[in-house]
Parts: structure tokens; sequence; C-alpha cells
């Protein structure tokens, strides 16, 4: 608190004091005192006067700066009552009081945000735990009768699955907690994964699939890739163009492994490219081609990308094709999963 | 050879259909509803190989692959589970089981996989194969031999005629045909299809099966034999 600031708020105390100084000197004028002493006089009231001034303005000062300090930090604010030692005022206790309320409630109002928010993602999991048997019963019966008609629900229970699915990761996406496995995969056997899931969709839609033949490995989460990669394939086959074609492509350099998706459709304008990672965008194609899009398949590829420690980047050529591109870094995750096994 | 499979399952619906795919893929099933004193069943009962959900109510699945595994260490157990994670993959493992599905499996890769661990389990039974009147289809070594003759066929062409024998007759789309394909890695297109057909139908011919891959307009393919 400088110095010129607390005179100022206190300028009507200092105007009161020097009112009284010069009436006292004038008085004493008036009454022949002599000069010398009228001076000592003086000189002793403001004596009296400064001396409590700046004894108060000293103990507040640490008090006040402290404060104005933790302005600049805004995000540890609700941190500012441990810093603090009891103030010997009454402004600066009733202060002390209401910041300590404010601090204890926020931390409240936190903890039980997160609490709602790991309740109903671990409700979500128990959904989609039981969901999975009258699926599975689902399946079975379409087996035992094939058909037409079967393979008419095969196909809906086929877009069921990647709801629920998708329903699952967006939960995972938003915890804390670690819900993932580091493991060694072979690169190609995640891609075969997901082609084998993909395979419904892709076949009806024609698709010609280039062969993959590699020895990469990575480490990562296999169910969490193979998620994302099924998402990016299912984007390809949205947003396909005729005579579709899906091809996968690995640049193995020393930090990373580059691992493309890469797709002959209608591609992404330059404009909606730098969007299409965030949370509910469709974009041109997503509402020209009247396709269901949720605007959410990529948003949460990219969080659970970025979760896993990977990265999704997006390029494309408008009527030629779209690439997409996950960065699987190499090296720490390496020995954090050799460590813990 | 015919396997026994003990099925362990306690939601009814998957039972009966889980029971109905076995048997008509031609193997016995055993499969309760009553799970007392169930790995005493099982070692009783003689099964070949056993098809065990984890999640039981009122008995913990993981003791009774464990206390299997420990009475019978040369028993083929694969495990069924709705937890898709990783975790449960190496846990399983840990038990003593030889193979791990996770809800809802495709039903094609379920049969694949058992016929792989039985075959692993009980070499001295053969290679499988499949009968369907004077044909026969070697799994194994991917041969088909009709009236004293026998032709090799491609990876491709012994994974369509399957799914055709395995339809008892009935029309199988092309879609279902290259789906069948696409689940053993074969991704395979539109083209590519029809030319493993037309292979296939001459190698059936050679083997003195003139007319018998039936192609049905805008259904898809029936073999009749």
């Amino acid at each position: 608190m400088p110095l010129k600031r607390y005179l100022l708020d206190r300028w009507k105390l200092l105007a009161g004091m020097g009112t009284a100084l010069a009436v006292t000197a004038a008085l004493l004028c008036a009454l022949w005192v002599p000069w010398q002493a009228v001076v000592f006089l003086v000189g002793a009231l403001l004596l009296c006067f400064a001396l409590p001034l700046g004894l108060d303005w000293w103990e507040k000062r640490t008090f006040w700066n402290t404060v104005a300090q933790s302005l600049e930090t805004p995000e540890r604010l609700w941190l500012l009552p441990n810093d603090l030692t009891e103030p010997p005022f009454r402004e600066g206790e009733l202060f002390c009081q209401v910041l300590d309320m404010v601090a204890r409630d926020r931390v409240d109002q936190v903890s039980a945000a997160r609490r709602d928010n790991r309740e109903y993602r671990e409700f979500v999991e128990t959904w989609v735990h039981e969901i999975k048997t009258p699926m599975a019963s689902a399946r079975l019966l379409l087996a035992n009768h094939p058909g037409e008609l079967a393979d008419a629900l095969e196909d809906e229970l086929f877009r069921l699955e990647e709801y629920v699915d998708q329903a699952l990761y967006y939960a995972r996406s938003g915890s804390v907690e670690q819900d993932y496995l580091v493991r060694e995969l072979s690169l190609e056997g995640v891609v075969r994964a997901a082609l084998r899931r993909q395979a419904r969709p892709l076949i009806a839609a024609g698709f010609r699939v280039e062969p993959v033949d590699w020895t990469a490995t990575v480490y990562t989460d296999s169910k969490w890739l193979e998620f994302i990669l099924g998402q990016l394939i299912s984007n390809a086959v949205k947003y396909r163009g005729e005579h579709p074609v899906l091809s996968f492509r690995c640049r193995e350099e020393e930090n990373a492994i580059y691992l493309t998706v890469a797709d002959n459709g209608v591609g992404i304008p330059a404009e909606d490219l730098p969007r299409i990672f965030e949370k509910g965008f469709t974009g041109q194609n997503g509402r020209r081609l009247s396709r269901r899009s949720t605007g959410l398949g990529l948003y949460l590829c990219r969080k659970l990308c970025r979760r896993l420690g990977l990265e999704l980047s997006a390029s494309s050529q408008p009527g030629t094709g779209t690439q997409m591109t996950v960065c699987i870094p190499r090296g720490q995750f390496h020995l954090v999963a050799r460590e813990s096994l | 050879m015919e396997f026994h499979i003990f099925l362990v399952e306690d939601e009814p619906a998957i039972r009966v259909q889980l029971t109905t795919l076995l048997e008509r893929s031609g193997y016995l099933c055993t499969a309760p509803s009553e799970f007392e004193h169930i790995t005493q069943q099982i070692l009783t009962s003689g099964a070949h190989l056993v098809l065990l959900d984890l999640n039981l109510p009122g008995c913990d699945g993981q003791q009774i692959c464990q206390a299997l595994r420990h009475a019978s260490p040369q028993l083929p157990i694969m495990v069924v589970t709705s937890r898709d994670s990783q975790l449960d993959e190496l846990v399983t493992m840990q038990l003593g089981a030889d193979d791990f599905l996770t809800k809802p499996y495709h039903p094609q890769i379920l049969l694949a996989r058992m016929e792989r661990l039985l075959q692993r389990s009980y070499p001295a039974a053969g290679t499988p194969c499949l009968r369907r009147g004077t044909l026969e289809l070697d799994l194994g070594q991917g041969e088909a031999r009709s009236g004293g003759h026998a032709l090799l066929l491609t990876r491709n062409e012994t994974r369509i005629l399957q799914t055709l024998m395995n339809s008892g007759g009935d029309i199988v789309s092309r879609s279902a045909l290259m789906d069948a394909l696409w689940q053993s890695d074969a991704f395979v297109d539109d083209n590519t299809l029809t030319v493993n057909i037309t292979r296939l139908r001459k190698k059936l011919e050679e083997l003195g099966l003139r007319d018998c891959l039936r192609t049905r307009r805008g259904q898809g393919y029936q073999l009749c034999l």
C-alpha cells in the first residue's frame, strides 16, 4: 500500500488535523505567545498526529500488500486465506472471514461437481456393460436365423453398437482416472482389427482397401486406438466419392510413428478444415450430404488422442480426398510400459 | 470327431441361442441353468472345451476359471466377458484361460476361435472337416474332396466354401460372403469376390460337382449338393 494512497484515503482526517494546527497557531499568535513557542507547539502536535498515522500505515501495509499481490495470479486466489495472518483491525478481520468462507464454498462446489461427474461416468460404464447382453443375444438370434431380415437387422445392430461405443468413450474421455493400458502393439494388427470391425459399412459402400503390410510396433492402448481408427474409417465411409478407396500409410521417424488414414472422398472445404475438431461442428459436408452427423466424432477422437499422448491432424483437398494422421510418439511410453509390467 | 462343449452362461436367451449355434455347427453342447458345484459338473462331464461367462450372478467366474485350471491343466477354457478393457484380458490370461472374447462378439469369430483352440488342444483328432453330401472340405489343409478326387483351395476359396457349406443350403448374400472374408483379414472388394467365386466354381466342376454353386440373381449364392 503506497503511502500516498493511504494519505489520500484519509484526506478528511488530514484536513481536520491541518485545520486544528492552523487554528492553534493563529490563536497562539493572537495571544502574543513568542514564535519559538508556537513553532515548538505546532511541531509537537504535528508529531503527535504523524506518528500514530505512520504506525497505522506500517501495520496495515503488509496485509494489504499481500492481498494486492495475489490479484496478479487470479487462479490461485482461492489459496489467499492460507497466506494471510489474522490482522489486528476490524476491516481486515471481516475481510479474512469473508475470503475464508468463499474459498471453502468454492472447494465444496468443485468437489461436488467432480463427484457428480464420476457418478455419471460410472453409470455410463455400468449401462454399457449391461446393454451388451441383449445385443449379444440379438446377434446370436440373427446368426441362427439367416436371411434377408437378419441381414437388414445386422446393419441396425451394428449402428447401435457404434453409438454405444461412442457413449462409452465419451464418458471415458472426461474422466481424470487412467482407464487405459499402454502395451506394445503391432500397428498392422490394430488397423486390421479396426477394418474387421467396420467391415459391414465398408463392404456396403463398395470400398477398395489397399493392403497393409508393416512391422512397426507402437506403445498405446489398443482398444482406444481401434476406436479412434474406427471413427476415422466411419468418416471416410460417410464422405466418400465414387469408386471409394481407403488406404493406410505408416511413416516411421526417430521420435514418432505417423499413421495416416486416407480416402478419395469429397474432401473438406478449406474454410471448414481448421474447425473440424470442434465439438458439434458439422460443416458444409455434414449439412449438405444430409447424413446424420453429431459433430462429436472428431472432437472425441482428438480428445482421446491427447489423453493417450497422441496427436491427431488433418489435411484435405476438396473433391479429391482427405488424410487423417495420428502421431504416436516413441520413447516415454516405452519405458513406462516396461516398468509397469 | 464330435466335440463336446460345456457352456456356462446365466442369461437364458444367450444360453439358448448359443446352444443352437453350436449344435448347428456340429458340436455337442451342455448348458446348465444352475451353477452350484459347477466346477465339479464340468470336470465330470467329459467336455472337450469350456465356454465360461465371467459375469455370473452369485458366483465368481474368475474363481471358477482358476479352480478348473488347477484341477485340469489341459482343459481348454474360453472366457467371455462384457468388460471391454485390456485390464480384464491380462487378468483372465493370468487365471489360466486359453482365450478371451468380449460381448457382443461376432458369432463367426467365436466359432473360428473355438475351432482353433480345439485343433491346438486335440491335434490327434485330425484337422476339422466339413461334410455336405459328397463334398468334404478339410479346413486345416484347405483341401476339397469329392468322389475320390482332391483339390487344394486358396485361403479365400476355402473361406467362401466353408461359409456356403455352413449355411445348410440357404442362399448366402454377396455381402455375407465378403464379411466372412473380411473377418479373416482378407479385405477384398466386389471384383475380387466375383473372381474367387468363378475360380471356386471351376474347381468344384473339376471335382465332378457340376452346377452345385448356383447364382441367385439379386440374392447371392447357393450351394446345392
